[in-house]
């Protein structure tokens, strides 16, 4: 197996540069030949590589197991398939990927899945529900970021090879959402297992070995395969030829791009052929170009303001009435022109998932007097100081967190709150977030599987973005009880009227207020089609096509 | 002193330097407010205690600093720089692949900026006061006058974007593969290999980040230079060469330029560090994977094995640089030896 | 930066100074005055300095007051500089970020300055062990290139303004203590003052009447051609995000956020050409100063 993959390499590697070297000798017709001679059904046009320019540093290792942040999501797309999947533009409804049809008990806590016959790994080994059970157990067991995405399920089981079940520790109708996500892609079992992999427990303590096999190489049925990994360099993905979903570029080269305005440079000379990871500056400034197209997406999450509750903190910030005042005086419109095609959903439920609030109904609107109504009813007629939190490296969807803080810095001083700004890098910035040593702070969160119960979790009244960061735990909070009704819900209309009214009381509340919901944008050249943008895998490089 | 021995005093005092450039690194490295478990682990692992212990345990972490020094200092010897919490890679791996990158960006800066800066020095000192004196002057100070960060941008604004001599960010074109690995140095490599196109993409790639590093040196190599060169057209050899009706040209470039020279060579080893202090900037601008980009993320993610490695390794190979440069300058000139 | 400050300073220290640095002193400030390129230096730097001083008078808006109709717009009128991406003046925000910029620069090497020439002053008179052991140090400090040391400090320390330069200072102070301990050597083996010893002279009375002197000249020939790359050393920590934080205007964060944004030019030019005409006129009088101090240069004259 790993020869095999290597040896794909190598093919990739020898092709590429005698394709230089005829390029430079103006053979252009022989570059079809040498390209068909090496890989049988290729045609001329597609022996380009698609580059993709992108900052590349967050990628600790392409482990299924293990991958988190960003740029994996595009990788895993391409190298893995996961049981069930959303269509590339909805985000509402649960398409069949290697699951051909699934069965929901009643009580919805039992999930069974046939699985679509005759799918191959790319090692040319059939994929079975061994292959599932295996790549779930091992999901759970290396205790990793992603493994909480195994914490509903109580049980993965065979039925037969072609069947597996999931059972669940309580009812949940969204389960299938989560299933969406790239860290549930289908390993294959025997090559991992050669590479040291293991789904025992104890998988997190060091028994599973297959981790750096896995970063440099794939072992899934997606139509590409991974051949390479270098570190602030390139990740390089070649044409899986035994998988069943087709492709419509063979090579793709992720480069890395560590700078994003040369990023848009390289856009716009061509070097980059997708550029991912730009800001909202850069994105407005290639609308300019003919060249450009951009296909965006609302983010499946939000930017917010939290406020502590714990007085010893910050006494005046603490006070639920200088909470609600500060709610009326953020200037939504204007952080709303931040980002073209932002949106600003009033709650914590973005649009595009099931019970999101519709923007611009409930929720807040600017107010500076009521605010500073609110402030002298408080006690804080002349305005109080705090300091608030921000980390200075995250982007998320173009906008920068610490954007947003100056922003808001602009908008309390006009109510009268002194704000000092604590803007600090990412990896500074959070673990004191996640203590909750803050007094006010501007945090962002989105999720990466198509359902509301990953946001739910952290941030309703019993989440632990609310109870560990802002030190406020409401189990009472009517919204706990709707919120856990609408997750036994089957029924989406029904399941959407709970979720909008959970959100209508927590708006009331509780410590925190949404402040925008970000779009993700891929500009990229316009002799590519097929770029579809989508919130949970980015975009899918099979699909990617070039045009004529 | 014997020229060994002058060479041998030099290496034995190297041993007390490398400790102290260890235990510099060492101390500053554990004043990095990060929490190792945390970020190591993240958030899920480091609340399962058994987990976090695991960690700890696996990483010394627990001991006391001098026990985590000395288990380092022993670490070092064996070539183990410990492991980047950021990446999950052995530190003397990463450096592996990023080194080479940065000695090459270096080493090609400092040759451009030795190729201008000492004929410049040159003129200018032979048209002392003159109008190219003046004029290489300005253009010099203006040069070590500009921020590299800032300069680094305008470059790619002007070189790539607008003009297109450059190419993309990056040390190839992203289409082309690396050479096969012998130096890690792509211009080396591909030549080895008998690569003539990767030869010339790499050396196309080199040149425009290169160049913007060379400018900041420009200025001090033709100060220097014009300094040393001032110095020996005064000296009594010189001004006997004169005497003895030599042409100036032959007196310049014979008598004076020889003995110019020697400090030059030793601001080289000097504008070595100037030159990886640059390069923290210019490898993010250009999307160069070298170390110094290397050792900026390290610090701003707190990794600290990696600060702490990535400092020492490249304050080794300075303090190397600039002993070879001393060494070799004892060789041509008898009397540092003698003197000091 | 400092491998080149190292050198430099290795150079002053290794002249010899004559006891009469009063003479010397006048006729440098003539030898200054006589050259078009230091006056050129020192009438930007006086021009510097008032920005500075009237910086509220100069400046159109206050530097942190954001108009968001106005965001990202071009240099007009309203706004000669233009706006950044808050919609502020960026004027303003150069013209205030002197404040910043600059005194940070300045007290980068005062500090340096300050705590070297102690450190080498005590080195080159005491002799022996301290003076093996500081030279020691000094060689192990020197022995990092200086941004990555700072680098490593400031994260060290926690992002702020005051840590960064306290990271430059820690960087810095070698090169100043080893220039003091040379100078320090140098006057000590002299005869009066070898005779005001055995007089039983005490050291600060020393210390004051005849090695202050004789540093001042070599210290200033040094600062002045440090304090350009001070100013660059902390713009480009800031630059990296380990210096100042959000709002303030400081010139090196300035052109960082400029740089995301390179169809919106005057965002990095302004601040970036603030930074170089500073360091260019800080340069430019240092090169002169050099040049007065040089006794080669002048008796070629």
């Amino acid at each position: 197996m790993s020869e095999r993959i290597s040896s794909a390499g190598a093919v990739v590697r020898a092709r590429l540069s005698r394709r230089q070297a005829l390029k430079a000798a103006g053979a252009v017709a022989v570059v079809a030949a040498v390209g068909s001679a090496s890989r049988p059904g290729a045609v001329a046009q597609q022996a380009k590589p698609l580059i993709v320019g992108r900052n590349i540093d967050d990628v600790i290792t392409l482990d299924p197991g293990i991958a988190g942040e960003e740029t994996y999501t595009v990788v895993l797309r391409g190298c893995y398939d996961t049981l069930v999947t959303t269509p590339a533009d909805s985000t509402k409804q649960i398409v069949p990927m290697l699951a051909e049809s699934w069965q929901v008990s009643d009580d919805l806590t039992t999930y069974t899945f046939k699985l679509k016959p005759d799918v191959k790994f790319s090692s040319g080994n059939p994929l079975s529900a061994d292959d599932v059970k295996f790549s779930y157990d091992r999901l759970k067991n290396l205790v990793s970021q992603a493994s909480y995405l195994m914490d509903p399920v109580k049980a993965v089981d065979i039925v037969d090879p072609a069947t597996v079940r999931i059972t669940l520790n309580n009812p949940d109708a969204t389960f299938l959402g989560s299933l969406c996500s790239a860290n549930f892609g289908v390993l294959d079992r025997k090559v991992v297992t050669e590479h040291g992999g293991t789904d025992q427990l104890g998988a997190g303590k060091g028994t599973d070995g297959a981790t750096d096999w896995l970063t440099q190489n794939s072992a899934g049925s997606g139509p590409y395969v991974l051949t390479g990994y270098t570190p602030k360099d390139r990740i390089t993905m070649s044409r899986n030829a035994s998988s069943w979903r087709g492709v419509g570029i063979d090579d793709v080269i992720l480069q890395s791009a560590p700078d994003s305005s040369a990023l848009q440079q390289m856009l716009e000379k061509g070097d980059a052929e997708i550029a991912w990871g730009l800001l909202t500056e850069q994105l407005d400034a290639l609308k300019q170009n003919p060249d450009i197209e951009t296909a965006s997406t609302p983010m499946l999450g939000f930017m917010a303001v939290g406020f502590t509750c714990d007085p010893t903190r910050n006494k005046a910030i603490a006070d639920p009435k200088v909470q609600l005042a500060l709610k009326y005086a953020v200037d939504y419109d204007g952080i709303r022109s931040l980002r073209d095609g932002a949106l600003t959903p009033p709650s914590i439920i973005p649009v595009g998932l099931n019970g999101a609030l519709e923007p611009g109904k409930d929720g807040y609107t600017h107010d500076p007097d009521k605010a500073k109504a609110l402030l002298a009813e408080a006690g804080y007629a002349n305005g109080f100081k705090t300091m608030m939190s921000a980390s200075s490296t995250e982007i998320i969807g173009g906008v920068q967190d610490s954007l947003l803080a100056e922003k808001l810095q602009s908008d309390f001083g006009e109510v009268g709150v002194d704000v000092e700004l604590d803007v600090q890098d990412e990896e500074i910035f959070r673990p004191k977030y996640r203590a909750g040593e803050i007094e006010t702070v501007v945090g962002a969160y989105y999720v990466g599987t198509p359902t509301p119960y990953d946001l739910i979790d952290a941030w309703g009244p019993t989440g632990a973005v609310c109870v560990n960061r802002f030190k406020w735990h409401a189990p009472n909070h009517p919204a706990t009880a709707l919120f856990a009704e609408a997750r036994k819900t089957a029924d989406p209309a029904k399941q959407a009227a709970l979720l909008q009214q959970a959100q209508r009381d927590l708006l009331k509340d509780c410590p925190f207020q949404v402040l925008i919901q970000p779009v993700f944008s891929y500009p990229y050249r316009n002799d590519l089609t097929g770029v579809v943008a989508n919130p949970t895998w980015n975009f899918d490089v099979s699909t990617i096509k070039r045009k004529g | 002193m014997s020229l060994q021995r002058y060479i041998v005093r030099r290496i034995a005092l190297l041993a007390p330097m490398l400790i102290g450039i260890t235990l510099l690194a060492f101390v500053v490295s554990h004043f990095v407010p990060s929490d190792p478990v945390a970020t190591g682990l993240g958030e899920r692992a480091a609340s399962d205690p058994e987990i976090v212990a695991a960690f700890r345990a696996r990483w010394g972490l627990d001991d006391p600093l001098p026990t985590q020094y000395l288990r380092y200092l022993g670490g070092l010897l064996r070539g183990d720089l410990g492991v980047s919490i950021s990446s999950h890679r052995a530190v003397a791996d990463d450096l592996r692949q990023y080194l080479p990158a940065t000695i090459e960006l270096a080493t090609t800066a400092m040759l451009i900026s030795v190729a201008l800066g000492i004929p410049l020095g040159v003129i200018a000192a032979v048209r002392r006061e003159g109008v190219a004196d003046r004029a290489i002057r300005v253009v010099s100070l203006a040069g070590a006058s500009i921020p590299v960060f800032w300069l680094a941008l305008l470059a790619m604004l002007l070189f790539y974007s607008r003009l297109g001599w450059a190419p993309a960010p990056g040390r190839l074109d992203a289409a082309m593969s690396p050479p096969p690995t012998v130096t890690g140095f792509y211009t080396v490599d591909s030549l080895l290999a008998g690569e003539w196109d990767r030869f010339a993409n790499a050396l196309h790639h080199l040149a425009l980040p290169a160049c913007t590093l060379a400018i900041y040196q420009l200025a001090y190599i033709v100060r220097v230079t014009r300094s040393s060169m001032v110095e020996a057209i005064g000296q009594d050899y010189v001004r006997t060469a004169r005497a003895k009706g030599l042409r100036e040209r032959v007196v310049v470039s014979r008598h004076a330029f020889r003995n110019a020279l020697i400090p030059v060579v030793i601001y080289l080893g000097l504008g070595f560090g100037g030159l990886l202090s640059g390069t923290v900037i210019t490898e993010t601008i250009f999307a160069w994977p070298g170390v110094g980009r290397y050792a900026f993320r390290a610090s701003s993610t707190l990794d600290f094995p990696a600060i702490m490695s990535v400092t020492v390794v490249i304050a080794v190979m300075y303090v190397l640089v600039n002993l070879v440069v001393d060494v070799g300058q004892a060789l041509i000139d008898p009397r540092i030896r003698f003197g000091s | 930066m400092s491998a080149t400050l190292a050198g430099l300073g290795a150079q002053a220290a290794g002249g010899v100074f004559p006891r009469r640095a009063r003479r010397r002193w006048a006729g440098g400030i003539a030898f200054l005055l006589a050259r078009p390129l230091a006056i050129v230096g020192v009438t930007v730097l006086l021009a510097w300095l008032g920005v500075m001083i009237f910086a509220p008078v100069i400046a159109p808006a206050p530097p942190l007051k954001q108009d968001f109709s106005a965001r990202f717009a071009p240099p007009s009128r309203a706004h000669p500089f233009g706006t950044d991406k808050l919609g502020r003046d960026q004027l303003a925000r150069v013209v205030y970020g002197a404040r910043i910029s600059i005194p940070v620069g300045v007290m980068v090497i005062g500090l340096a300055g300050v705590a070297g020439v102690a450190i080498g002053a005590a080195a080159g008179f005491r002799g022996g062990l301290v003076d093996e052991s500081v030279m020691r140090v000094t060689d192990v400090f020197l022995a990092f290139p200086p941004i990555i040391l700072a680098l490593a400090i400031a994260a060290a320390l926690g992002p702020d303004l005051r840590n960064a330069m306290l990271a430059l200072v820690a960087v810095w102070w070698p090169t100043y203590a080893r220039m003091m301990r040379g100078v320090t050597l140098s006057v000590r083996q002299q005869e009066y003052v070898q005779a005001a010893v055995a007089a039983g002279a005490g050291t600060p009375r020393l210390l004051l009447r005849t090695i202050l002197p004789n540093a001042f000249m070599p210290l200033l020939v040094l600062a002045t051609v440090d304090i350009g790359s001070g100013i660059t050393a902390a713009a480009a920590l800031s630059y990296l995000g380990l210096g100042v934080r959000p709002p303030a205007p400081e010139w090196g964060a300035m052109v960082a956020d400029g740089a995301q944004a390179p169809n919106q030019w005057w965002l990095a030019a302004f601040p970036g050409l603030a930074i170089f005409s500073v360091v260019m006129a800080f340069n430019l009088a240092g090169d002169a100063v050099q040049d007065a101090l040089d006794p080669r240069l002048r008796g070629g004259r």
